[in-house]
């Protein structure tokens, strides 16, 4: 239970970021990189190095599951694509994440202030 | 050509030894300099601290060296059916590994732990580096009188031997891809081959961090 209640806290920016940029539909590790660039206005690059250790941080939480593409694309040399999607736990670990972060910026002391 | 002339060859592989070598030397040199401290300045931590991670460590390192030249030697034995290159091959490969990840806890705890004075470590050990940086500059010479082609075929093919093959069709694959990306855009060559290289070099801290984390959590799973 504990465990659930800090899973908000587990979640570092660049793995909220990666969570964030499947959470309407599963993309491939470079669709990711090119996701959270192009969101970011390309302030936020996210780097061949650090993608895949958070990619499987988040595998390995529970919050993104994984398949092969069936396509073989030639520019990959016949490799095939490896897509991610959100979890269900994924989405709830979101979820909570933002209602923390509104009740947050909401929240006054019961004493009228300090 | 660089590789296409047999004194190159000779020559790359003459650098490339050079190169394995300053790394032995450095590591080894940096390994000798923390036991010598570690005896003369022998305090209850210092000794605890010696006999249940440097020496084990220094052992490990030794260890995995003999363990390199054997791989090294499978490798040449070969008799042409490729079964005793790929043995000598995966026993180098492990015996780099466990050089890089002893020999990087030896060096740090000379200089945090073990108080090695830091100018006699850089005039003895350091030093190495020099003639490790002279020698990967001459090979990057020689590779760019290689064909751009020929260059990142070479550099897939060298990620190839590095990488666990689980990894290598999504990572490799997305790899290739940006590279076919960057070349589509119209960028330079030299500037497409450049983040192609340091791309590469992600993959590989990837990879490491990966097997470093898999390492901590079995650790700390039987601790």
């Amino acid at each position: 239970m504990k465990k659930n209640q800090d899973s908000i806290f587990d979640l570092s920016p660049k793995e909220e970021a990666v969570l964030t940029s499947v959470f309407y539909r599963e993309r491939y590790g470079l669709e990711i990189i090119e996701a959270v660039k192009e969101a970011s206005g390309g302030k936020i690059k996210l780097g061949f190095g650090s993608l895949y250790p958070t990619l499987h941080k988040l595998e390995e939480k529970g919050y993104l599951e994984a398949r092969w593409g069936d396509e073989t694309p030639e520019e990959r040399g016949g490799a095939r694509r490896r897509y991610y999607r959100i979890t269900g736990l994924g989405v709830k670990v979101l979820a909570q994440k933002k209602q923390f972060l509104d009740d947050l910026a909401g929240w006054e002391p019961a004493w009228g202030g300090v | 050509m660089f590789f296409n002339q047999e004194r190159g060859q000779w020559l790359f592989k003459l650098i490339t030894s050079i190169g394995i070598i300053s790394i032995i030397g450095f590591i080894i040199t940096g390994n000798v300099l923390g036991i010598v401290c570690l005896f003369s300045n022998p305090t209850l931590a210092n000794t605890l601290f010696g006999i249940a991670l440097f020496c084990p460590a220094t052992f490990i390192l030794f260890a995995s060296l003999f363990s390199l030249i054997y791989g090294g030697y499978t490798m040449i034995s070969d008799n042409g059916d490729g079964r005793k290159f790929g043995q000598g091959l995966l026993l180098t490969k492990k015996s780099i590994m466990a050089i890089l990840i002893t020999g990087t806890f030896i060096l740090l705890s000379d200089v945090t732990l073990l108080n090695v004075p830091f100018g006699r470590h850089l005039l003895f050990s350091y030093s190495f580096l020099l003639l490790l940086l002279f020698c990967s500059s001459q090979v990057y010479i020689g590779w760019l009188a290689i064909p751009e082609e020929d260059r990142y075929a070479r550099f897939i093919a060298l990620l190839k031997e590095i990488l666990p093959i689980q990894f290598q069709e999504e990572w490799l694959g997305d790899l290739q891809e940006k590279y076919h990306q960057l070349i589509k855009e119209g960028i330079p060559r030299w500037k497409v081959y450049f983040i192609t290289l340091l791309t590469g070099l992600g993959l590989i801290l990837s990879y490491l961090w990966l097997k470093a984390d898999k390492f901590v959590s079995r650790w700390m799973t039987r601790a």
